[in-house]
């Protein structure tokens, strides 16, 4: 529920000003107490480390070698919890310990976690990651420095990128802004925002100048949300209940009834 | 009357009746194929391609060489002089902007930016998409054409420019 | 009540496994999931879910099945089928509820979902409808053990409520078991097209209704050998043409349901997704169809086990296809169910079928069996007291 005070926050990840620096990565695990991994150089796509986000490192810069024009180049992309407008992982977890909140993030109540591990089914974007090692495991994923937002501050990663690739406002600014961008530079970006409609929205706009599945991001994802397709079977649980349970009635005393009258006429079966 | 084992007539039939079964489960996928094949040959377009579509499959990207490599500190008019030059003159024109500070003109550009202003006297009768057409016929017929254009009155092609721009357009077609 | 039961090598057996699996399960609390289990971030849900979990449930249909063919429908030809299936549904819930335990990675919390309220979840409406079922499940079968105890008064509180709370069971088996459906429908870009479908948690029903007489006949066969009874097997060939009407009714819904999904050029395709749906398709449903509709087949009990053991076995597949193999991941990623994911899954099944067979030697389960195997007073009583209120009459 927004009230008018409230609005939304977004954040724009232009990556064409990115330079895979790696800031973000570094302060968001500062932020969120992450410690630090014993990695492997060149275990996946090149220079790209860790491979893949995971328990401790809540977003990843993608190293995608592009060939434009006449050599191959860097293009980065980012990976991060797109805190949905409509979170399918929320809507899958059974003890709301997933919640949308006014200002924009989906966080995570890990108090109410009892590892069932269905937002991780759910995310369209493969987000959520656990800690299977942990004796008292917990999902792991990108918190939109929640609480930096209530206090009026922008998030980690937004605070420390040194090329301004990250911003950070009300979702309506931002959703304008990364309009303008493209329409005043339309040789620098592709024509579309990651995140603006996929899934009915999201708080993360995306930015590029090259498609979207070169840089590891998913796509062909539906422009309507996710829970949209579990809502309509859900709601009518108690509709189907009461009718099968009135049908069910039904037959029960009509086919006692009937086996009532052939007991009286002949001998019992 | 309680048997363990089924008797052979029983196996035959029960193989009989797979053997439908996975032949009408067949007939419906067949079906069903065939349908979408149809549906998808008939979303086709109608219009088949040209040459000059298949021909713009590989472009001779002429206009965007000259675009990104001389156009950015003088304008395209000042191009227009290379038209009466000979292929050595222009080389060392392009050369003589590479020493030019900000012209960042790489080395091997140096070969793709002399070989498009050389072509680039065909645009006096010929658009972009005619001109593309070369990227279609092999080397003798390209050499044959441009001898039909110094057969032309009014190309200011001369005959022994024939060769040097054939190897304008083998040094594009190699890029 | 038989309190003298001798334990068989069989039995040696199921205990041998149920230790290995209470080992394996020590290991998993003391160092956590990864130290017993395979499953990964790409991965969530494996052999676990997979089969401790969504295939016990499935075959737990046998309980609302049975009761639904006997009580609602009025069949009471096979009435001998009922409580073995209470007992079944009974312990394949409880052997769920025992892998949720092991499965979660926080099962001391589990009871939160008892607390919250999230009807958008499925799993939500899956854990509220598995818990009441269970206590109905418990409700009905507590009034065999209750009959020999000869605890009169309680008996007549629960035969009053039998209807009602059968009833309820048997609605209540319908939610969950087309809710697990229903959560997988929400992740239509992860599951491979072959087998996801906005009609999944009806496939889901059926498929758990079809599971059910194919286990009741199983388990009344296994019975009939081990305790020594001879089985009525005209009983069991109506049994097996109903039975075949529920494959062949899935048959056509499934086949129909990738047709017009578009979806067959996928499996016309020459992969191991291609594979395993036709396997799943061939032996778990068309193979079992053409067995159970010849009378040869219904009149033999090998015939019947070998038809009704391919569609348990193609229910077991079609949840490991859905919910695991079907998922699509990125090309590295990949999960093989250990060594420790599959002992427990023993372990939990073996238990199960320890306890029922416990169970069906120490109560008057079986009603072939004759009245010296039972407790001597209760016999005549026996045969009505499951039937509620038409025993009153």
């Amino acid at each position: 529920m927004t009230t008018p005070s409230v609005k939304p926050k977004a954040m724009i990840q232009d990556n064409t000003r990115c330079i895979g620096c790696r800031a973000c990565m570094i302060a968001c695990k500062s932020w969120n107490n992450r410690p630090a991994d014993h990695t492997e150089f060149f275990a996946g796509a090149g220079y790209q480390n860790p491979v893949d986000l995971d328990a401790n490192n809540y977003t990843l810069i993608t190293f995608n070698e592009i060939v434009t024009g006449a050599q191959p180049d860097w293009v980065f992309g980012r990976q991060l919890c797109m805190h949905c407008e409509h979170p399918a992982c929320a809507s899958a977890c059974p003890t709301t310990a997933l919640t949308k909140t006014a200002l924009g993030p989906v966080v995570f109540n890990e108090s109410r976690c009892i590892g069932c591990r269905a937002c991780m089914q759910a995310c369209p974007f493969l987000i959520p990651k656990y800690d299977y090692e942990n004796l008292n495991p917990k999902i792991h994923k990108c918190t939109f420095c929640a609480d930096r937002i209530e206090a009026g501050l922008k998030p980690a990663c937004a605070t420390v990128c040194p090329t301004a690739a990250i911003s950070f406002g009300d979702r309506d600014d931002m959703v304008a802004e990364a309009k303008r961008r493209i329409a005043t530079a339309p040789g620098t970006y592709i024509p579309e925002i990651y995140g603006l409609d996929d899934v009915g929205g999201t708080s993360v706009l995306h930015l590029s100048s090259v498609p979207f599945e070169q840089l590891g991001y998913i796509t062909g994802l539906p422009k309507t949300p996710m829970p949209d397709l579990t809502h309509r079977w859900l709601r009518v649980t108690p509709h189907f209940f009461a009718l099968l349970y009135a049908v069910f009635g039904a037959l029960t005393w009509i086919m006692h009834r009937r086996s009532n009258r052939s007991d009286s006429k002949g001998p019992t079966a | 009357m309680t048997t363990d084992r089924p008797s052979r007539a029983s196996g035959f039939r029960i193989v009989l009746a797979l053997v439908v079964l996975v032949n009408l489960i067949l007939t419906v996928a067949l079906i069903t194929q065939v349908r979408e094949i149809q549906r998808r040959v008939a979303s086709l377009p109608t219009d088949l391609a040209t040459r000059r579509d298949v021909a713009a499959l590989r472009p001779l990207q002429v206009r965007q060489i000259i675009q990104k490599n001389c156009v950015e500190c003088h304008s395209a008019r000042r191009l227009g002089v290379t038209v009466s030059m000979e292929a050595t003159e222009i080389r060392s024109t392009v050369e003589r902007m590479q020493t030019h500070p900000g012209a960042n003109i790489p080395e091997r550009e140096l070969e793709r930016i002399s070989a498009s202003l050389q072509v680039v006297r065909c645009a006096r009768c010929h658009n972009e998409a005619t001109l593309n057409l070369m990227v279609l016929k092999t080397e003798p017929e390209r050499i044959a054409t441009i001898r039909r254009m110094v057969a032309l009155p009014g190309s200011g092609v001369r005959p022994d420019q024939v060769t040097a721009i054939a190897q304008a357009f083998e040094k594009l077609l190699a890029q | 009540m038989n309190w003298r039961i001798r334990l068989t090598w069989w039995d040696m057996v199921l205990l041998a496994i149920m230790a290995l699996g209470v080992v394996l399960a020590v290991v998993r609390y003391a160092g956590g999931i990864r130290s017993v289990a395979n499953i990964n971030n790409a991965y969530p849900w494996g052999w676990w879910v997979g089969f401790g979990i969504m295939t016990m449930i499935a075959l737990g249909g046998v309980g609302f099945t049975i009761t639904l063919l006997v009580e609602i429908l009025g069949r009471h030809r096979y009435h001998a089928l009922l409580r073995p299936a209470v007992l079944m549904a009974l312990l394949c819930y409880a052997s769920a509820i025992v892998m949720l335990m092991v499965e979660l990675g926080r099962p001391w919390k589990v009871w939160m979902i008892l607390v919250s309220w999230a009807p958008s979840a499925a799993l939500y409406e899956v854990g509220w409808c598995a818990f009441l079922y269970l206590n109905v499940l418990v409700l009905e079968f507590v009034q065999v053990p209750l009959e020999e105890l000869g605890w009169g008064r309680v008996l007549k509180v629960l035969r009053v409520i039998y209807i009602p709370i059968m009833l309820l069971g048997v609605t209540l088996s319908h939610l969950h078991q087309s809710s697990l459906g229903t959560l997988l429908t929400l992740i239509p870009h992860k599951i491979n097209v072959l087998w996801w479908s906005e009609q999944l948690p009806l496939i889901f029903l059926f498929s758990a209704m079809m599971a059910g007489p194919a286990l009741a006949i199983l388990e009344y066969l296994a019975a009939a050998r081990w305790l020594g009874f001879p089985p009525n097997i005209d009983m069991l060939g109506g049994l097996a043409r109903i039975e075949a009407w529920l494959v062949g009714l899935l048959l056509v819904f499934r086949l129909g349901d990738l047709v017009i999904r578009g979806a067959v050029e996928a499996a016309l395709s020459w992969t191991w997704f291609a594979v395993s749906f036709w396997v799943e398709i061939g032996f778990g449903l068309l193979l079992p169809l053409v067995l159970l509709m010849m009378p040869e087949v219904q009149a033999s009990r090998g015939g019947l086990v070998t038809a009704c053991s391919l569609v348990v076995a193609g229910v077991l597949l079609h949840r490991l296809n859905v919910a695991v193999f079907g998922l699509r991941v990125r090309h590295w990623e990949t999960y093989v169910p250990s060594f420790g994911e599959i002992g427990i899954t023993l372990g939990i099944a073996a238990g199960a079928v320890f306890v029922f067979g416990v169970l069906a030697r120490m109560l008057p389960i079986h009603e072939e069996l004759p009245p010296t195997v039972a407790s001597q007073p209760r016999a005549t009583a026996r045969a009505a007291a499951w039937h509620g209120a038409r025993s009153v009459s």
